[in-house]
């Protein structure tokens, strides 16, 4: 069982060596994006969290141009479409998108038309035009039409982003850093890096990336979502104990000010 | 000093949302309402608006609990009226909530709730700006005859007396009332203090000391319902927002009240109500502003 798993397991890597290579013919012998190295693997979302930058580096071939791409897993989604009835404006319809990345950050060296051309743009997915063309829409013409409506909107929410110049690359070192805005779900996130010669990728490496909520953050958002009730519960009995607290600690403190100020009125008889 | 919140899946400025509960507390112990100024302040913070009501009412369960044991101890709740209200105001806290879960799918939902408080901050602020004013040139509110809503309820059935409020009335007047204070909950996130008292007092003819005790009574039981439906149906009560809320708020309710013994309120009365006034315009201008982005993303489906 376990040696079959284990064969199964060394017959796919040995095809996917032998596809990789075969899709890139000039990196038979050593992969031109040498390395691939992230500051952080894991980011946790504690209660402190605002947010995470992390910064991507690694070593390439001199005389590559380099791209540097995060995603996450496509997803179906659904938006509502805003329109002016009368004087407000409000949703009057939907449209759903597919193959939608909750998050898509690209960093380049240089242009990508200029070091790119589009046919591997599209394959790999890379830049604006790459991954627009990946995306669908439901609904006709129309819908195409508000595929830049989305990436427009995801790009102001800090989701998506396109930074032509990004990378820094100098004496076969190059390095970017993406941000991971607050309002991401947790999961699996994974970086791609490109080195790219003669309008051409000529190597790749990839990694993942896990965000994940820990402590009393994970604890209370796994509960709000799957224990909904128990949830509600603990969240009324919460507020109930603080309220009654709040209110001990003021009567106590309203005592002592009583108390301090009897003795105030008391003290110049007494003298 | 910023936090993160789990539910809302944001972060936000601790401070600022401790500022608005202080404030909002103190504006409360000082002229006794205010709270439904909650809500607004943390959708103009950026709060999404679900999560602000779904919060807001959170906090304001936890805010009753001391006020009701301590009226419910002193005898100035009536239990019968108080018991009907709260079977009104589940059965309204429930289709209010139900209403968001509907409005969510659709993508109205903050249309709804900011209308809602445009609405309703416009007509308080109007009420109170002229009470701010008259009560100063008057002193004292005028009181009559029974008005003709008093006299329509006397003859709806289900007739009955209440001893503690000493009143004779349909037993579904408080269930109605009840229930329009449920769905207010639901909505719009707020305790539903300034409809209860005012009809309490002036429809109900209940006596003032009552009037308080029961409102509480039922503040505490229908949002604390309503706090458990949103958790359960809508994913959106965020109960580390409604905890900073609540210090805050309860809090600033002390240093309201402190303050009111040495302030004339028929004076900030009037600076109050423009306050209200000028966040009423502010949110209408949202409603009316072309939004940034003609597609928005829907969050209520699962």
């Amino acid at each position: 069982m376990k040696a079959g798993r284990l064969a199964a397991v060394l017959v796919l890597s040995f095809c996917h060596g032998v596809f990789a290579a075969g899709a890139e013919p000039s990196a038979q012998q050593v992969n031109p994006l040498r390395s691939l190295e992230v500051s952080d693997h894991n980011i946790r979302v504690t209660s402190c969290y605002a947010g995470k930058r992390v910064g991507v580096w690694g070593r390439v071939e001199p005389g590559c141009a380099v791209a540097v791409k995060l995603t996450s897993p496509d997803r179906e989604v659904t938006f509502s479409r805003m329109g002016k009835v009368g004087p407000f404006w409000m949703s009057v319809g939907r449209v759903r998108f597919g193959n939608v990345p909750r998050m898509y950050k690209i960093s380049t060296s240089d242009p990508l038309d200029e070091i790119l051309s589009s046919q591997e743009q599209l394959r790999y997915r890379l830049g604006l035009r790459g991954l627009r063309a990946s995306l669908t829409a439901e609904g006709g013409t129309e819908a195409e039409l508000h595929l830049d409506e989305l990436i427009a909107a995801r790009k102001a929410g800090g989701l998506f982003s396109f930074r032509e110049g990004g990378v820094t690359c100098r004496e076969g070192r190059y390095s970017t850093n993406f941000f991971w805005p607050c309002r991401v779900a947790s999961g699996r996130y994974t970086i791609e890096a490109f080195a790219i010669r003669g309008r051409r990728v000529v190597g790749t490496r990839s990694l993942s990336i896990e965000v994940h909520e820990v402590g009393i953050e994970a604890f209370v958002s796994n509960l709000a979502r799957s224990h909904g009730v128990l949830y509600g519960l603990g969240a009324v009995g919460l507020a109930a104990v603080v309220g009654l607290l709040m209110c001990l600690v003021f009567d106590f403190l309203g005592n002592l000010g009583a108390i301090h100020s009897a003795r105030k009125r008391n003290r110049p008889k007494n003298v | 000093m910023n936090i993160y919140l789990p539910v809302a899946a944001m972060d936000i400025n601790i401070l600022w949302v401790a500022c608005a509960g202080i404030g909002v507390g103190f504006v409360q112990g000082l002229l006794g309402s205010g709270g439904f100024l909650l809500t607004p302040i943390l959708i103009m913070m950026g709060v999404n608006p679900a999560v602000a009501t779904a919060s807001g009412i959170n906090a304001i369960a936890g805010a009753s609990v001391s006020g009701a044991i301590a009226h419910l101890r002193v005898g100035n709740v009536d239990i019968g009226i108080g018991l009907l209200m709260l079977v009104g105001g589940v059965s309204g806290g429930a289709l209010g909530t139900w209403i968001v879960k509907l409005l969510r799918a659709v993508g109205n939902l903050d249309l709804v709730i900011v209308s809602c408080y445009v609405v309703l901050m416009a007509v308080i602020g109007v009420m109170v700006f002229i009470e701010g004013i008259t009560s100063q040139v008057r002193g004292e509110p005028a009181s009559g005859e029974p008005s003709r809503v008093v006299r329509l309820l006397q003859r709806l059935p289900l007739q009955m007396r209440f001893k503690a409020a000493g009143v004779q009335t349909s037993a579904l007047a408080p269930f109605l009332l009840g229930a329009f204070v449920g769905v207010l909950a639901a909505i719009m996130g707020v305790g539903g203090g300034f409809v209860l008292i005012p009809a309490m007092t002036y429809l109900l003819d209940m006596p003032m000391q009552v009037v308080v005790g029961t409102s509480l009574f039922q503040m505490l039981f229908t949002s604390s319902s309503v706090t458990l439906m949103q958790a359960a149906m809508n994913h959106t009560v965020d109960v580390v927002l409604a905890a900073i809320l609540l210090i805050g708020s309860t809090l600033g309710a002390q240093l309201g009240a402190r303050a009111a013994q040495k302030l004339r309120a028929d004076q900030l009365k009037v600076v109050f109500s423009l306050l209200v006034l000028a966040m009423s315009v502010k949110m209408l201008n949202g409603l009316l502003a072309a939004p940034a982005f003609l597609l928005q993303e829907l969050v209520g489906r699962r």
